[in-house]
């Protein structure tokens, strides 16, 4: 026995402690990973020593490595064990370790409440502290339920470090256990007013958070809340007060009245940025919701846009980043103040740093109008042509799509235009942004039908050039452009100046290299230009010409059935015999060509992107009801497993990613639009409302005298969209001349004694008619479909359990859970409503006694008592 | 609230890593090996506040960093904290590890980083430690055989 403590003690001597292991990592960088498990091995021998410091050494250790990424959870006993350790820096290190590793699923979690209710209830602050602490970071649903009521408690703590401590974890104890919110809400209330600073500033971090998620049901504490940010003078209290009156002024207008007075007094007078830059934030929230214009608001808003400059035009990037970023809150409700800022903005774009440009650009988005558009748009294409990294050059593409089709295309003037910047977009490489470009493409040939001849004459264009083929093995590349290019050169067949050029584009050899849906929707949309040519020849009754399209594709189709992808390989088979059977037709001198171009008959309509859900389901449907019966009882009970234990619910919250994002939107929307675009038997509902034209269309009113052609010209290699500028410049012209020319005429015939509103000469947004009016604007939508919204929220989502009303006051039913001693018959036993100093009599619930060790040490306990 | 708080080297070796949302390792490692990767790519002069750290949680998330000497400071923030005063917290949490540390560098973290791990412990999720109301904090602390001298940092009230 003697000896045995002598080798243990030796052994002992040898332990690495945590500065030894660091050093040893150090020094094994070579092979690290054998080195550590080494480690972990002597750990392992350490945790089954008796000694408690050398455990808590061992758990020391394993803290470190957790850190490195090595998972500690086969430890979680031992941690506990190091966490009763009745030295603190034991106990600490052992709350450490739990904290870092402990989680919902560490079986042994449920040891840890007594423990944590002994540790709560000790003498020693610190002991009491470095639990809370501790237990912040490994809370689950059953601790909380079980040692709510002792925090709570803790709140009324004589010292104040311990109520802080106690306020703050109230928190996390609200997430997972949401039931105690309204008990505890009153105590926190009282924190609110507690005389040691820290502990009021703890209170109302607490309540702002929780504010933040539910704000309504914190409305009647906006009055404390008000006089506590007049009397305070710490700085980040009042941050947090005053980003608190931001979220709760939408619901309360009156507050925000109130609000503006010292929250400008404020702006005035203090030095600290951040507190300016907090208070200016909820200066805009309150203008926003008073958007109802007072006008002796605008005053507010100037000083605010006046500071923000300030802001912006400061050489601290971070300031400059912020100033942009309120900017843009200010840009949705009073965008002509922003306006005037535009050069400063603009500015902003060409700084060398990132996250500034970003921001710059978002504020750009909301600046655009019909006016500025092409010119802001000209700019962001040099930057496009500049930019170094592939993900801000695809942040471009995105936003300068985004800026150009917002509120269905409202600030678009010539969709000529529009089209050409779509193409010179096509020309980067390395974009995984091609689906949005075909997107657009196809959204805005299908919309505006004045455009069609033009967006096919380009997308032919695009068909024949070599360098989208050669790009075809990315993913998402810019090859997707060709999906859209082949798809309206089909539907709109009968603008090609030369349809059988693009078919033979359409069929050649490279094209089997490209993704397999891109093929799909080559080979469909082949079929619908083998139709109209197959229409032109017979009106023209050229017999060989139609003969010779028709080999043509008989040669031509079989490259595509031998495809690998299965939707190719079956529609190229199903057309390649509709084809062969229409050549016996024409051997046979029969018209063909109705009976072909019946297949794409009637016109495709986007479709809206809700419109699947809200199919209504038919009368007499039942979906709930069975369609086979259900399976007779005894054959079920043999294939299920008894189960002996029941089984908990899950009440783990999973977070679901957030809405699905704009590529995944446009994905979907080209999804649909194949599939729509396949099925031939599409029936259209509803006529679109919009049908009139524009009777000014663009392209024969150009004098000739300028340039020689009418459209420009289209050499390959050049961007076309310049050109397009100085002609939208003279057509806003001449519109304006024939506007005055018809005001004059009308004002001529007036009665001198009616006195109109008269129209200011100078020019606004809205008299600038576009060349090209946006044809289909609405989307379709199934019958009797529902206009409901309500796919939005998320039911695990724990913010929403804590949306529970306060003001109400409580009922028996939701006092708190306290824990009963199990004999309650001696006078000892204490009532519950203050457990400070734990009774030793009588040990509360029983403990699962998993190992002997813990027996030991209990037995040991006792016997010391 | 504070999401988590990571420093990590110039080569990318955490020294300190503190989640205050549970993830299992593999995706911490990850996270701090994605952080600092974005981190990396920022020159000196430019603005520390970085959006779109896809993993930790959504959109609501900005990374808020500074760089002292050979190390990162990175706190993963959401929408209810104040930036510059996230800033102003950094600075002064590396200006309390320097008081306990007496001219603290990278080694002291390396090798004590029990004991960084606990001064970043105030700094949970409620951004307690914004909550230092330092003149309270006791001047010397004896417990066992620990003895933490607390600097007087009044400074920052």
């Amino acid at each position: 026995m003697a000896l045995k403590m002598v080798k243990g003690s030796i052994d002992r001597m040898f332990d690495k402690n945590l500065q030894d292991l660091v050093r040893g990592i150090r020094n094994h960088k070579e092979d690290e990973a054998k080195y550590i498990s080494q480690c972990i091995d002597e750990i392992k021998q350490e945790l089954k020593q008796d000694n408690i410091a050398v455990k808590a050494n061992a758990v020391c250790k394993l803290t470190y490595l957790q850190m490195l990424g090595y998972d500690i959870s086969w430890a979680a006993f031992n941690i506990i064990e190091v966490m009763s350790a009745s030295k603190f820096t034991f106990k600490r290190i052992g709350y450490l370790a739990a904290s870092q590793s402990f989680h919902e699923g560490t079986d042994v979690i449920m040891l840890t409440t007594n423990q944590i209710r002994k540790d709560l209830s000790s003498p020693s602050q610190y002991d009491t502290g470095v639990a809370l602490t501790g237990l912040s970071c490994f809370v689950t649903p059953d601790l909380a339920r079980d040692l709510a009521n002792d925090i709570m408690t803790l709140m009324s703590h004589t010292k104040p470090y311990i109520r802080k401590k106690a306020v703050l974890i109230m928190y996390k104890v609200f997430l997972k256990y949401p039931e105690s919110l309204r008990p505890a809400f009153p105590r926190l209330k009282e924190k609110l007013e507690d005389p040691d600073p820290g502990v009021q500033s703890a209170a109302v971090n607490v309540i702002c958070e929780l504010a933040r998620r539910n704000p309504k049901n914190y409305l009647s504490l906006a009055p404390l809340f008000f006089k506590l940010m007049t009397s305070s003078t710490n700085n980040w209290v009042l941050i947090k007060i005053i980003k608190l009156f931001g979220a709760l002024t939408p619901l309360e207008p009156r507050l925000g009245k109130k609000l503006i007075e010292p929250l400008t007094n404020l702006i005035h007078s203090t030095s600290a940025m951040s507190l300016l830059y907090e208070c200016v934030n909820t200066v805009i929230a309150v203008l926003i919701s008073l958007s109802s214009g007072m006008p002796n608001h605008s005053a507010s808003i100037q000083l605010c846009v006046q500071k923000l400059r300030i802001l912006i035009e400061d050489s601290d990037q971070n300031l400059k980043y912020l100033g942009l970023l309120a900017m843009s809150k200010i840009l949705k409700t009073h965008p002509k103040s922003v306006q005037s800022h535009k050069d400063l903005i603009l500015q902003c774009l060409d700084d060398k740093d990132e996250s500034i440009r970003l921001r710059a650009l978002d504020l750009l988005y909301g600046m655009v109008s019909k006016k500025n558009l092409m010119e802001i748009v000209k700019k962001l294409m040099t930057h496009v042509d500049k930019a170094e990294g592939t993900t801000y050059r695809d942040e471009l593409l995105t936003k300068i799509i985004d800026i150009c089709s917002q509120s269905n295309y409202q600030y678009i003037t010539n969709f000529e235009w529009y089209i050409s910047i779509l193409v010179e977009l096509t020309r980067l490489e390395g974009t995984r942004h091609g689906h949005l470009i075909a997107a657009q493409m196809l959204d805005v040939a299908i919309r505006v039908k004045a455009i069609r001849k033009f967006a096919v004459s380009q997308m032919s264009a695009l068909l024949d050039s070599a360098h989208l083929l050669a790009s075809s093995t990315q993913r998402n590349g810019i090859c997707e452009v060709l999906y859209a290019a082949a798809w309206i050169c089909g539907e709109f067949s009968e603008h090609l100046q030369e349809p059988h050029h693009t078919l033979e584009a359409m069929l050649r050899p490279r094209v089997t290299t490209l993704p397999g849906h891109i093929q799909a929707v080559y080979v469909q949309n082949v079929v619908k230009l083998y139709a109209s040519i197959l229409q032109q020849k017979e009106q023209a009754r050229e017999a060989e010409g139609a003969q010779a399209v028709t080999q043509l594709m008989v040669d031509r189709l079989p490259q595509f059935v031998q495809s690998a992808d299965l939707e190719v390989q079956e529609r190229a088979s199903c057309i390649l015999q509709l084809v062969k059977h229409i050549q016996k037709l024409q051997a046979k001198d029969v018209p063909v060509a109705e009976e072909v171009s019946a297949l794409f008959a009637g016109e495709l309509n986007p479709v809206a992107p809700k419109a699947q859900k809200k199919v209504p389901v038919p009368e007499g449907l039942d979906l709930d009801a069975w369609i086979n019966e259900p399976l007779s009882d005894s054959e079920s009970e043999d294939e299920r497993p008894r189960a002996v234990f029941h089984e908990e619910e899950q009440r783990r919250p999973k977070h679901r990613p957030s809405e699905a994002d704009e590529e995944e939107l446009a994905r979907r929307r080209e999804a649909r639009k194949q599939e729509q675009a396949n099925n031939p038997f599409y029936i259209k509902s509803s006529p679109s409302p919009q049908k009139r034209y524009q009777d000014t269309p663009g392209v024969e009113h150009i004098p000739v005298v300028q340039i020689d052609l009418s459209v420009p010209l289209k050499v390959p290699g050049l961007p076309m969209s310049d050109q397009y500028v100085k002609l939208e410049e003279e057509r806003r012209h001449r519109q304006k001349l024939e506007k005055d020319k018809r005001r004059k005429k009308r004002k001529e015939k007036e009665k001198k004694g009616k006195r109109r509103h008269s129209s200011l000469p100078t020019e606004s947004d809205e008299d600038i008619a576009p060349a090209q009016q946006v044809d289909i604007v609405t989307e379709e939508m199934p019958e009797n479909a529902l206009p409901s919204d309500e796919d939005d929220k998320d039911p695990n989502d724990p913010y929403r359990a804590l949306d529970i009303d306060l003001d109400k006051p409580l009922a028996d039913s939701e006092k708190l859970p306290i824990q009963k001693h199990r004999n309650t018959e001696t006078s000892k036993s204490p009532e519950k409503d203050v457990p400070m100093v734990e009774k030793k009599s009588k040990k509360p619930k029983k403990k699962k006694k998993k190992k002997k060790k813990k027996k030991k040490k209990k037995k040991k306990k006792k016997k010391k008592k | 609230m504070i999401q988590a708080i990571l420093v990590f080297n110039n080569h990318g070796k955490p020294r300190l890593v503190r989640f205050y949302q549970r993830f299992p390792e593999e995706i911490q490692q990850q996270i701090v090996r994605e952080t600092f990767h974005l981190v990396l790519k920022r020159d000196d002069n430019i603005c520390n506040f970085l959006e779109g750290g896809s993993l930790i949680g959504g959109s609501d998330y900005k990374l808020i960093y500074r760089h002292y000497a050979t190390l990162y400071f990175v706190f993963c923030v959401d929408s209810s904290e104040s930036e510059l005063g996230i800033l102003d917290l950094i600075q002064v949490f590396v200006e309390t590890l320097d008081k306990c540390f007496e001219n603290v560098c990278e080694l002291d973290l390396i090798f004590h980083m029990d004991k960084g791990g606990l001064s970043a412990a105030p700094a949970r999720a409620v951004s307690a430690v914004k909550n230092i109301n330092l003149p309270e904090i006791p001047r010397n602390i004896n417990i066992g055989d620990l003895n933490i001298k607390v600097p007087n940092l009044s400074q920052f009230v």
